[in-house]
């Protein structure tokens, strides 16, 4: 058939959209993916720039009005850790630039070393963390503030807060020794193994930095997470867990578990990778995770974000984590297409940082981004 | 096919050939403004806002961004060049036409 008949005019020009809808958007979207995979200094040092100028200006602070003052303040938290964590993992892969950041993650360390920053959990227990370390339960909070803490001793190992992170990781130790069924309490009555996993990936960020050997504890709650946190069938972990009973198993919360568990036991964080990569569906070449397990259904939350398609902002977000520790560049690749779709990367200079981010989605991203292989 | 409606078709041919390129560019450069407008007024924390006005207009010009995101990145692409394949095969058609009328004569 020649070019003679409309017909077959609209026939080629079909096939034409039909190939280019298949391999173009790929090809436009987050091309930077190979160079944040390889961890190329220019990619990761525009990001690392943007997360620290905002931690130096505290632009978390009063940024978030979810309509609850305990996810606000969580989210203040959670931006300080991320911050600390992404930014020493730049520092651990470009050493030569790292003092540039030193300030950003002393910043960081600063906020989660601050009484003020636990008000919500004081309205929770009726005593602040800090003021209460010495007592033998709850607060698994606090192993996002040791991640942090541990990030900025990595960097700045006579940091002032050096004696803090000791008590807060001796407590924490000594509160998962004192749990058989390795649960603690995040709030009374909630418990999560998301934040269970960062008091691990705190236990076992410690070991790197001081020597002292936890393994019997980390090998114990691995075996706990492996028996009692996880289901069996889709691989990811029950997002609550109490002595009753557990809650659905859910994709963000694997992933960002999978990313706590790095600093402490590289065989579960791959485990749990892998059952994140199980639950990635992908179109087009650009891939997100299911939030829900198979055989589970549910809305989005504040621990997801809005799930759409079944496929959750936080899950996909978390996931590039581990796709990067596990050296898998065609997972990390159409995730980060996703994530550079919707987070819209807007270049300033010599800085970079995704729009629809907020000071807490691009330090989170930023520790997504480099995570670095156990 | 004398030379000066030869040149006509080939003028009438280029601009629509150019059509979609510009389009793209408008496309592209109101994507590009809309996403640097939206960073500079913190997106994310206005969705947060407890305000619902601010809540609606943040919403509304978020969607109004990724609409713009996907007609620059999936449908722009994929349409431009279905449309320079339909404008050149129909093209080659003419020409084809005209050689063959050449011939007969």
């Amino acid at each position: 058939m020649g070019w003679n008949t409309r017909a077959a005019r609209l026939a080629a020009a079909t096939t034409t959209f039909t190939l280019t809808l298949l391999f173009a958007p790929r090809a436009l979207v987050g091309r930077e993916a190979d160079a944040l995979f390889d961890g190329e200094r220019e990619a990761q040092m525009g990001l690392a720039r943007a997360v620290a100028e905002a931690a130096e200006q505290d632009a978390g602070r009063g940024a978030f009005h979810t309509g609850s003052a305990r996810f606000d303040a969580e989210w203040t938290l959670v931006t300080s850790q991320m911050t600390a964590l992404g930014l020493m993992q730049v520092c651990r892969e470009h050493p030569p630039r790292c003092l540039e950041f030193v300030p950003a993650i002393r910043a960081a360390g600063d906020r989660l070393a601050a009484r003020g920053s636990y008000v919500f959990a004081e309205d929770a227990w009726g005593v602040g963390p800090l003021e209460s370390l010495e007592g033998d339960f709850g607060h698994a909070y606090l192993g996002y503030a040791a991640l942090g803490l541990g990030a900025l001793r990595l960097v700045e190992p006579h940091t002032r807060h050096a004696a803090l992170h000791e008590r807060i990781v001796a407590a924490l130790i000594r509160r998962l020794e004192a749990a058989p069924d390795g649960v603690l309490e995040t709030y009374p009555g909630e418990a999560y193994p998301a934040d269970i996993a960062a008091v691990a990936g705190a236990i076992g960020q410690h070991t790197r930095i001081t020597g002292q050997d936890h393994r019997p504890l980390l090998t114990r709650m691995a075996g706990i997470y492996r028996s009692r946190f996880t289901d069996r069938a889709s691989g990811y972990l029950y997002q609550t867990v109490s002595a009753h009973g557990h809650g659905p198993p859910r994709g963000s919360g694997t992933a960002i578990a999978a990313y706590f568990w790095s600093f402490a036991d590289a065989a579960l964080a791959r485990e749990l990778g892998d059952a994140v990569a199980r639950g990635q569906r992908s179109v087009l070449g650009f891939a997100g995770v299911r939030e829900y397990a198979p055989g589970a259904h549910g809305g989005g939350d504040v621990d997801s974000g809005p799930v759409v398609l079944g496929v959750s902002v936080s899950a996909t977000g978390f996931a590039l984590a581990s796709a990067r520790q596990r050296g898998e560049r065609a997972q990390f690749a159409a995730l980060y297409r996703t994530t550079a779709l919707f987070g819209v990367r807007v270049a300033h200079g010599e800085s970079w940082r995704f729009a629809t981010g907020g000071p807490l989605g691009n330090a989170l991203l930023l520790a997504m981004l480099t995570a670095r292989p156990p | 096919m004398s030379a000066a409606r030869s040149l006509a078709l080939r003028s009438g041919l280029a601009r629509q050939l150019l059509l979609p390129l510009f389009l793209d560019f408008v496309l592209v450069v109101a994507h590009w403004l809309v996403a640097y407008a939206l960073d500079r007024a913190s997106l994310i924390e206005r969705l947060l806002s407890p305000s619902g006005l601010d809540a609606i207009v943040a919403l509304l010009a978020a969607l109004a961004l990724f609409g713009l995101r996907f007609a620059v990145f999936f449908v722009a692409p994929a349409l431009t060049l279905a449309w320079w394949v339909f404008l050149v095969s129909g093209q080659a058609s003419l020409r084809a036409d005209a050689a063959r009328a050449h011939e007969g004569k």
